[in-house]
């Protein structure tokens, strides 16, 4: 059973995936959480960069539940 | 065996050469660093006659891979005094492949202050100059026009605007796109004033080459070219390209707090949304007409990241608008208005200026108090005083270094005089690092980092990551490939080097490659020692170390001896 308040959501930004939210009890690492993310979504992430509360983090950060995560595909400028 | 054509731009002769060499291979950035090095005086006044230009194509050009067109243009600089690389989309690298040319000598200027305008004109018979008079003092789009008129939709055209004709420092050149508009810049360094200082208005290429590529092995070069297509195609990050192009990165520099805003004096700006890329993609659909959200500035791309902006009746009002211009003449002027850009954008675009470099010089400009942060009419006109050639417009096409100090205002956002690409420095200390290495003055796509910045506030471990990312960004340069390729390669450089393998029979291992790379990086960097360019001018002004950026926090923190390791190959 998945309770609202052990839910990481995570924002795919300019993406058509919107918002995924994963059931996350525990605290886990973003590696982690955007496999499962990529689990439900049936395709790869790839390259991006996320960023909670203002900051960066990194692939072994950990998320805990309730964290809202931004996703933005890792562009750069021309 | 590789071409380069060598023209006296004062008498008109030409001459042919012939290079097995694999620098000579490689062309691009390779190339044309070399032969700056080898051949221009470091000490020499770059809009002198001693100074030359070197326009190289890349190994791959004119064949059928994506996005392998990149024009690369190496001189002297007259805005950073240093090397200069500055390369562009478009169609002249592919017709200098189809001339059998990998590069394109320019030497010599005529010493009579009133001599005429020239047109270089490149046929396979023969290489003229012609008389250019007729272009003179107009911009760059009727010049464009008059070239398409002149010479057909098909030749490969660069020119300069008014701002090079008077040899403004943030001048650059402007090369035709895939429909005969002059609108791919090379726009950084002040290469636009190079040109007008050999009084060589345009040159054109004709598209009566007809030098076909020869491949040594043609099935696998042709497996190669799908290859990379797949890789383009499969890689996340290029396919996002495709839907917004470079503008996604209003949103992530917002979240990451690094959007240059109000003459970098911070990093985020209330409203960026109203700018970001969802409301360019949004309008561009909206309004329809010429309007185009994907857009390829070379052919063949299957990245396709530029874009066609239409106004309010969906007429073309400019292409492209890209996040640096986004930023430099959107957040760091305080605009919010996606229409009031893009018209500062076209202005620049008429009037041949790099729009970093005036975006920056009109931040500083700002804050001197000619005009308000946020007022969208005052910065048109202030734009508008660049193409008219005012007294204003001079100060602002000549960089923001230079109007930094007839404004009176410390806080310039330069190195080595080069404005500040879009990335507030003190909130990303990998850009920052870069930003100070560079051989070319304030730089971004020198060594990308901050998709791979754990802290960006900090400087910890920034030496290592901008070195690795110097690399890799300096990689697609290095043979006149589209940087934004790289994130396909970036692992395995290996789909690009056998595709060199099948069309010439030769092989450059990925260390091999890599070592051309930084004995690039070691040449550009010599040059400026030799042109006088010490530690002490790869700094940021005073105030990036004294003020903390709002938002973070954070001030410049890195020394003297951390950007000299950034530095050493």
């Amino acid at each position: 059973m998945c309770r609202g308040d052990e839910m990481v959501k995570v924002i795919f930004k300019l993406s058509e995936h919107g918002e995924v939210k994963i059931n996350q009890p525990h605290p886990t690492s973003l590696e982690d959480l955007l496999a499962k993310c990529s689990g439900v979504l049936g395709e790869p992430i790839g390259s991006v960069i996320a960023i909670s509360n203002g900051k960066v983090i990194g692939l072994t950060d950990l998320v805990n539940d309730n964290d809202a995560i931004d996703i933005y595909p890792a562009l750069s400028g021309g | 065996m590789f071409n380069t054509l060598r023209i006296n731009t004062v008498t008109g002769e030409y001459t042919k050469e012939t290079n097995d060499e694999k620098v000579f291979l490689l062309g691009g950035r390779t190339l044309s660093s070399y032969m700056v090095s080898k051949e221009v005086a470091a000490s020499c006044d770059p809009l002198g006659r001693h100074n030359k230009m070197f326009f190289c194509c890349g190994a791959l050009s004119g064949t059928m891979v994506s996005s392998a067109n990149r024009l690369s243009i190496g001189s002297k600089s007259p805005l950073t005094g240093g090397i200069k690389e500055s390369n562009a989309g478009g169609i002249v690298g592919h017709r200098m492949a189809q001339q059998g040319l990998r590069c394109i000598v320019l030497e010599d200027a005529p010493v009579e202050e009133d001599a005429n305008w020239k047109i270089i004109v490149i046929s396979k018979d023969k290489v003229e100059l012609i008389d250019g008079e007729f272009l003179a003092k107009k911009g760059v789009y009727e010049k464009s026009e008059l070239l398409t008129e002149k010479f057909g939709p098909k030749a490969g055209c660069l020119t300069i605007g008014p701002a090079g004709e008077n040899l403004l420092l943030a001048s650059g050149i402007a090369c035709s796109d895939p429909h005969g508009v002059c609108s791919r810049y090379a726009g950084r360094g002040g290469l636009g004033a190079v040109l007008a200082s050999k009084k060589i208005i345009a040159m054109v290429i004709l598209k009566d080459g007809g030098v076909e590529p020869e491949f040594a092995d043609a099935d696998a070069f042709k497996a190669g070219t799908k290859n990379i297509l797949h890789l383009l195609k499969e890689n996340p990050v290029s396919t996002s390209f495709t839907k917004y192009g470079t503008a996604a990165m209003v949103d992530i520099c917002q979240a990451l707090k690094v959007l240059p805003t109000n003459n970098f004096k911070q990093g985020t700006m209330e409203g960026a949304e109203k700018i970001n890329a969802q409301a360019m993609y949004d309008l561009i659909k909206e309004r329809g007409g010429a309007g185009r959200t994907q857009h390829a500035c070379q052919l063949p791309c299957a990245i396709q990241c530029s874009n066609v902006f239409p106004d309010k009746d969906g007429n073309l009002l400019c292409s492209p608008i890209e996040y640096e211009t986004m930023a430099l003449m959107g957040s760091n002027l305080g605009l919010k208005n996606l229409d009031t850009i893009a018209e500062l954008n076209r202005y620049a675009n008429d009037a041949g200026v790099d729009t970093l470099e005036v975006g920056a010089a009109m931040g500083v400009a700002l804050e001197a108090g000619i005009a308000n942060f946020g007022d969208d009419q005052a910065c048109i006109d202030l734009m508008k005083e660049v193409l008219n050639i005012t007294p204003m417009g001079r100060i602002l096409g000549s960089g923001c270094k230079i109007a930094a100090k007839v404004f009176g205002v410390r806080h310039a956002p330069h190195i080595l005089g080069q404005g500040l690409p879009a990335y507030e420095p003190r909130g990303t200390k990998g850009m920052a690092m870069t930003y100070l290495s560079s051989p070319m003055g304030g730089d971004h796509t020198f060594g990308f980092t901050l998709r791979d910045e754990d802290v960006p506030t900090s400087k910890e471990g920034k030496v290592e990551l901008s070195k690795k990312f110097q690399v890799i960004g300096s990689r697609m340069d290095a043979m006149g490939t589209c940087n934004f390729m790289r994130y396909s390669v970036r692992n395995d450089m290996s789909p690009l080097l056998d595709l060199i393998k099948a069309r010439y029979d030769v092989v450059i291992t990925t260390d091999e490659f890599d070592d051309f790379v930084k004995s690039t990086l070691r040449r550009e960097h010599q040059f400026n020692t030799d042109a006088g360019i010490t530690i002490a001018d790869h700094r940021f002004s005073e105030t990036f170390y004294e003020t903390a950026q709002p938002e973070t926090g954070e001030k410049i923190d890195i020394t003297d001896e951390e950007c000299a390791e950034a530095m050493k190959w």
